[in-house]
């Protein structure tokens, strides 16, 4: 399956959010499946073998939108499935797209901090509440996201066993669930 | 042997004092006997890149017997230095993308008269200096204070719109201009192959990774992040200086303060080293680098030009420190760490070398 993942926050973006996508891109690029990511920045940090088109964010608010819009309907034909992570400038673009071309996605809110401005503008929540609606499944990451970010390896201090474990344990079964939700298992 | 430098130096410290002296004593400030600030080396201290002002820092006590410090200029670059360092510092904790990053000691005083600006600032007390703390401590609160810092950075339009007029903000083409200053001022001064050599296959370096020092541009970075800008004290880091903020690459204060500590604290850069390749990218382990080989360049410039102002012990030491960087830059172009032996040698020479008013300046600095 073709994947195409779209997110506002990706390294060397250094908040949480961004740390969870670049891991989510890698799991699936670890399996069988052709993935791209459509990430707003200037110059992403890469993963092997994936595709990442930047959307360049220094313009103003309705130039940065059109151009994700752009960039997700240039995708459409090499796409089978969207994971979109929260934050609205990624919900408006996308869900004008699919508008025009409505192709199956899965929601994923990483993002708790953008999800609450949202919820406080009466237009940002309806978009949400709209794309979680449509979705084939929203995954909702919990109130803390670190266990889902690779955890820091101190030099001084003994290595963090037991957070690598729950890291890889985490994500084994958070991809599977991913996975397992696209082939509509 | 006094020479034309340090003699301009000296003329300008007396007026100054008096004045400040003058001034200040009304308002409940005295000025301490001893200035340890304006003692040995720091009549040559200006930066490469920038006319540089001669701003004076003293340390006084109020009427209530608490230590302070005042800094003080006449001459128009010391004013506008101190200037903007007040607008960085009330700024930075004002831009909400930046908030709560640096925390600043509190200001006591700001005036400006008779062609004079003087600031006054409570002086942080601490325990122990950054350098004599255990070295677990060192790390933690080192990588805090960078981590912090990369946290801060110019996604948006808006961004760029409410920092640009204040501090500076340097892309990749910043950086290829002022390697270049840096270069020609050191081929400027020597003949030698081996560091014309150096310097280009430095430029070929940074010039054949233009991207990746673009990549990590557009974070809150603090030039001279290294012991004697910043004090500890409850566990707060306080900055001192404020005028060397800007937003540029990531890794400018990373490869600053790796840098200092090849020479001061070796096993502290070994450490910060090691959390860059265990926790980096490759490529923001190479930005790092980058970025460290074009700090060496600048410091190696900036002893370049130090040394027209130098005479006897003095010269000879700057000369000595041009050589050292020099190993140091070769190394760091093979991603090594120079030779221990030849950090020590250097060490012993430059005790040797300098002057007792340095080694006043020198204690508990760092």
């Amino acid at each position: 399956m073709r994947f195409t993942i779209i997110s506002p926050l990706f390294p060397p973006d250094t908040a949480p959010p961004a740390l969870y996508t670049k891991v989510l891109l890698s799991k699936l690029t670890s399996t069988t499946n052709s993935v791209a990511g459509v990430v707003y920045g200037h110059i992403p940090e890469s993963v092997r073998e994936a595709t990442i088109i930047p959307v360049a964010k220094r313009m103003n608010v309705s130039g940065r939108l059109l151009q994700m819009f752009k960039t997700i309907r240039s995708t459409v034909s090499t796409t089978d499935m969207y994971i979109v992570c929260n934050g609205p400038s990624v919900e408006v673009p996308f869900l004008i797209a699919q508008l025009i071309t409505s192709k199956p996605y899965i929601f994923i809110v990483n993002d708790i901090q953008a999800e609450r401005t949202s919820s406080q503008s009466w237009w940002k929540h309806t978009l949400m509440v709209r794309l979680k609606k449509n979705a084939i499944r929203t995954f909702t990451i919990a109130e803390t996201i670190t266990p889902y970010c690779p955890p820091e390896i101190h030099p001084l201090l003994p290595h963090p066993t037991e957070a690598v474990e729950k890291f890889t344990s985490l994500w084994e079964i958070h991809s599977k669930e991913i996975l397992d939700t696209a082939y509509g298992k | 042997m006094e020479n034309n430098t340090t003699h301009t130096w000296n003329e300008y410290v007396a007026t100054q004092l008096k004045y400040v002296t003058d001034t200040l004593l009304p308002l409940g400030y005295t000025l301490d006997t001893t200035q340890p600030h304006l003692l040995g080396e720091r009549f040559l201290m200006q930066a490469v890149t920038t006319t540089g002002g001669r701003k004076l820092i003293l340390q006084g006590k109020n009427q209530d017997n608490q230590k302070v410090i005042i800094k003080v200029a006449s001459d128009t670059q010391g004013k506008d230095e101190i200037k903007h360092e007040r607008l960085c510092r009330s700024l930075i904790n004002s831009l909400n993308f930046a908030y709560g990053v640096f925390t600043a000691p509190q200001e006591l005083l700001f005036i400006e008269k008779d062609g004079r600006v003087i600031a006054i600032q409570e002086f942080i007390e601490q325990t122990s200096t950054f350098l004599e703390r255990p070295l677990l401590e060192q790390f933690d609160f080192a990588l805090h204070s960078l981590k912090a810092q990369a946290q801060a950075q110019i996604t948006t339009r808006g961004h760029f719109r409410s920092i640009s007029n204040t501090f500076g903000y340097y892309e990749v083409a910043d950086y290829f201009k002022n390697a270049d200053l840096f270069i020609d001022t050191i081929s400027s001064m020597f003949s030698d192959q081996t560091i014309l050599n150096t310097l280009t296959t430095a430029r070929n370096y940074l010039h054949e990774h233009k991207e990746r020092i673009a990549q990590y541009t557009g974070f809150l970075t603090h030039t001279d992040f290294v012991p004697h800008n910043f004090r500890i004290r409850d566990n707060t880091v306080y900055l001192l200086d404020f005028s060397s903020i800007r937003f540029g690459n990531k890794h400018e204060s990373w490869a600053r303060f790796l840098n200092f500590m090849t020479l001061y604290n070796h096993p502290l850069e070994q450490a910060v080293l090691k959390y860059a390749d265990q926790n980096f990218s490759p490529e923001e382990r190479e930005s790092l680098q980058l970025m460290r080989v074009y700090r060496l360049l600048e410091i190696i410039a900036y002893y370049c030009t130090t040394t027209k102002n130098s005479t006897g012990d003095l010269l000879t030491l700057n000369q000595n420190r041009i050589s050292f960087w020099h190993e140091v830059l070769m190394a760091e172009l093979q991603n090594h760490r120079v030779e221990r032996a030849v950090v020590s040698a250097y060490q012993s020479t430059r005790d040797e070398l300098r002057s007792q008013g340095e080694k006043e300046r020198q204690k508990g600095l760092h």
